[in-house]
């Protein structure tokens, strides 16, 4: 019987002869590092425009930025006092809608997917539930302007069906556009977003679709008790990053769909930023309103993490 | 051998790069021009102005929306030579406060043909400091006509026999609505009776301000207020929420962009556009083409029913023009930018970009401009492709709106020769012009609180407008009226209004003007 080798303690290696043992894994790194600095947190020295009133000169970006005149919450405050209302309410119940259509659309989809026997019929509808994803908005909106039309498509149909008797005016009506905007962006997100829960679909492990069958498990049992259980944590994530992006609730739809008329439906934090910030030379306080939107996505993304954390045992940070 | 190869190649190599060099005598000056959409600079009128001017144009698109380009360039110090901008809108400021644009009058010296073509208007486009920073587009005093009721003219012969539709005299509001009235009878599927141009922001429909008197401001008691307290503001609200409600406007008037716009025009049945007579030209040779040769919307001229007089501000023109164009700070060779724009700017280079090339497109035939071969019916039937084709009028740039003084000619060559929808708007859309130089640029502009306020109150009105006229009742229209003024109100309208009146009142003391009042 031979005795059990005794185990020395591991003396890690200094920090310094660490940092030299792996230099070319850091010198790999650099231009990765370089690119984070100058391309996502350089900008943000611009986000101190949001508190002073910014004027472009001569002078250059720096010198201007830093010799502003310093009016601490000023936008933010005019913000608040008159646009806020209006802005959260269009922005929040857009998003809404977006979430409540776009985001079980894919999960539905991928799964009616899984279970398709044909390959040639899931192909075809992957695909053609992919295509909206290219289009581009000016495009997407053009389709949906002309077909709900007063003389479009939609109205034909549903006269014809008896369902009305008057046209309907859609981009007339305020509410309306909120669930035009909805599910424009479900439709045109849906297939890229089904992708995503196909390939987790796709990693689940066939025997426990072949004993589930054996035990004499429907098709919804199945799908009921280990697709959608597998694919939780891919949902958890992309609800999350959904969340996150509660405020960005889109841009060039809101432009290219909306009118005067609907101005006060259809105007959303990032349309509003742009009106003021870019179209009107208003930088400092475009700024402002982007800075505030930034600041809640950032409250929204961490809580829900939090709760999803607390709920499913799997979240993103 | 192969070393001397090498050096022979080595050599050809070096000569190869310096001979651009060498032959490089053109200047390249980058202009920024807001109109120029994708064209490309290279017509025989593009050619030519090179050629003349010894100046290559490097033309820098505007993709997307122009304000936001020039907002952009401006605040990354990154804007080309020249610069073409709305003239109305506040950016002219912000460049002229940022530094970013040459100050003109000091090279006026430079600038002899600038000075001799545009005279008095320097002296009303000068900044506050009395410096001039750009130079208008579209300058001088211009009595076209330009609102109006733009008819079907086969669609009028049937309504009102051939001798009335031929008539210069007006119609009176209730006579046309009747009209109309017949129509949307004789037609119930048609939907579309009377378009009307889209909403443009912070005014009503040209038309109907001008058959109500209605201003782009309105000066009362040494105050200048915005539109909506205007007595007139109310009628033309009015009138538009009358066809509304009996169906004969189109009820997506607000949504119309200009394709849908024309898209609607070129469908058989309808009636009537509201607004600008040239939005009609592509619809209507769709339909000559199409229908007959009749089919063609023509203008007409519409006036109130207790009218007085049919002196109408119909067509409101600034004397000072639509666009500012000015040389930047960033313009490294300013002596060649100044030399351009005194060229361009001189009867000698407005007659090359507008007229076309003297014994190619033109010709002096017993001392007056006459153009050469079938040009002018060749821009009659297709007027987008002749223009770029050939490049005349394709770059619009420092144009004075007035006749050549030595024959009497148009401007334009294309208008020397009336087509029928000029001939009928000329007829019928007398004495409607005025200037409106006075009211353009009095907003306050920049990051200032006065500006935000400023957008606020158009904003609400942008929301009320469409709304009012597509009221289902006049009671919930003029309820919408109220809310709309209160709402105007809270958004700092009276603050703006003193900002305003301030400016403009020291303006026309400064041009030696009466305000322009309204005729209610």
């Amino acid at each position: 019987m031979t005795k059990n080798p005794v185990l020395k303690p591991h003396h890690r290696k200094p920090l310094k002869a660490r940092l030299w043992d792996q230099r070319y894994l850091f010198l790999l790194m650099i231009p990765g590092v370089v690119w984070v600095l100058i391309i996502c947190y350089a900008p943000m020295t611009g986000l101190y425009m949001a508190f002073t009133n910014y004027r472009p000169s001569q002078n250059g970006y720096f010198y201007d930025l830093t010799n502003a005149k310093f009016v601490g919450l000023q936008w933010f405050q005019y913000f608040f006092r008159n646009d806020f209302g209006m802005i959260m309410r269009n922005t929040l119940a857009t998003s809404l809608l977006t979430l409540l259509f776009s985001f079980p659309a894919p999960i539905l989809l991928a799964v009616l997917l899984n279970e398709l026997r044909s390959l040639k019929l899931k192909k075809f509808i992957q695909t053609a539930s992919y295509l909206p994803y290219f289009i581009s908005w000016v495009i997407a909106s053009n389709i949906f302007l002309t077909f709900l039309a007063g003389n479009g498509i939609i109205n034909d149909i549903l006269i014809s069906l008896g369902l009305i008797q008057n046209r309907i005016l859609f981009f007339q009506v305020g509410p309306y556009f909120w669930w035009i905007i909805a599910i424009a962006n479900t439709w045109k997100g849906m297939g890229y977003n089904a992708i995503i829960y196909l390939s987790a679909i796709s990693g689940i492990d066939q025997q426990l679709y072949e004993a589930a069958e054996v035990d004499g498990a429907t098709r919804v049992q199945r799908i009921w008790h280990i697709t959608l259980p597998t694919i939780r944590p891919t949902i958890s994530i992309l609800l999350i990053l959904a969340i996150g992006g509660i405020l960005s609730t889109g841009f060039e739809q809101q432009l290219l769909m909306g009118n005067n008329a609907i101005l006060n439906y259809s105007d959303v934090l990032d349309t509003y930023a742009y009106r003021y910030g870019l179209a009107k030379g208003m930088y400092s306080y475009g700024t402002a309103v982007g800075l505030f939107k930034s600041i809640v996505s950032f409250i929204l993304v961490m809580s829900a993490n939090k709760i999803t954390a607390r709920l499913n045992d799997s979240a993103l940070f | 051998m192969k070393k001397w190869l090498s050096m022979l190649l080595a050599a050809l190599m070096v000569l190869a790069m310096m001979l651009p060099a060498l032959a490089e005598e053109s200047v390249t000056i980058s202009f920024f021009d807001k109109n120029s959409g994708v064209r490309e600079f290279t017509d025989p009128v593009a050619k030519e102005l090179e050629k003349r001017t010894g100046v290559k144009i490097d033309l820098v698109s505007p993709t997307g929306n122009p304000a936001e380009k020039l907002s952009l360039m401006l605040s990354g110090n990154d804007y080309p030579d020249i610069v073409l901008m709305d003239r109305s809108s506040d950016i002219v400021n912000q460049y002229i406060e940022a530094g970013a644009l040459v100050n003109l009058s000091e090279h006026f010296d430079k600038l002899p043909h600038v000075v001799e073509m545009y005279g008095e208007t320097l002296q009303k486009t000068r900044y506050n400091d009395g410096n001039n920073y750009y130079l208008s587009n579209w300058y001088g005093y211009d009595p076209d006509p330009v609102n109006g009721f733009i008819c079907r003219y086969d669609y009028m012969i049937e309504a009102v026999g051939q001798e009335r539709a031929d008539s210069a005299e007006p119609f009176k509001w209730s006579e046309m609505v009747d009209i109309l009235r017949k129509f949307k009878e004789a037609h119930p599927e048609s939907s579309n009776v009377v378009v009307m141009s889209e909403p443009s922001s912070g005014s009503i429909n040209g038309t109907f301000a001008g058959m109500n008197s209605v201003y782009p401001y309105f000066a009362k008691d040494g105050k200048l207020l915005f539109s909506v307290r205007d007595p007139g503001f109310l009628d033309a609200i009015h009138e538009m929420n009358e066809l509304y409600r009996e169906g004969i406007l189109d009820p997506e008037w607000t949504s119309n962009a200009s394709e849908l716009r024309n898209q609607k025009l070129s469908n058989n049945g309808c009636f009537a556009y509201v607004g600008a007579y040239w939005d009609t030209w592509t619809p209507s040779a769709a339909l000559m083409a199409s229908e007959n040769a009749n089919a063609e919307y023509l203008a007409y001229k519409v006036i109130p029913d207790d009218a007085t007089t049919d002196a109408l501000p119909l067509a409101g023109r600034s004397s000072l023009g639509w666009d500012a164009i000015a040389i930047t700070a960033n313009c490294k060779n300013l002596d060649a930018a100044l030399a351009f724009v005194d060229y361009c700017a001189s009867q000698e280079g407005q007659d090359l970009l507008l007229w076309g090339i003297e014994g190619q497109d033109w010709e002096f035939v017993d001392g007056v401009r006459t153009p050469i071969g079938d040009i002018v019916a060749r821009y009659q039937a297709d007027p987008s492709n002749t223009v770029n084709d050939t490049g005349i009028t394709k770059w619009t740039w420092f144009v004075k709106n007035d006749v050549h003084p030595d024959d009497g000619t148009t401007c334009r060559i294309w208008f020397n020769e009336k087509d029928r929808s000029a001939t009928y708007a000329y007829q019928n859309l007398t004495n409607g012009y005025y200037d409106s130089a006075e009211f353009a640029a009095l907003e306050p502009a920049g990051s200032t609180i006065e500006a935000l306020m400023f957008q606020g109150v158009v904003d609400q009105f942008n929301q009320y407008y469409p709304r009012m006229v597509n009221a289902a009742t006049a009671e919930e229209c003029d309820a919408l009226y109220n809310e709309m003024v209160s709402a105007m109100e809270n958004a700092g309208m009276s603050t703006i209004e003193d900002y305003m009146s301030e400016i403009y009142y020291a303006r026309l003391a400064l041009w030696g003007l009466e305000p322009t009042t309204s005729g209610r």
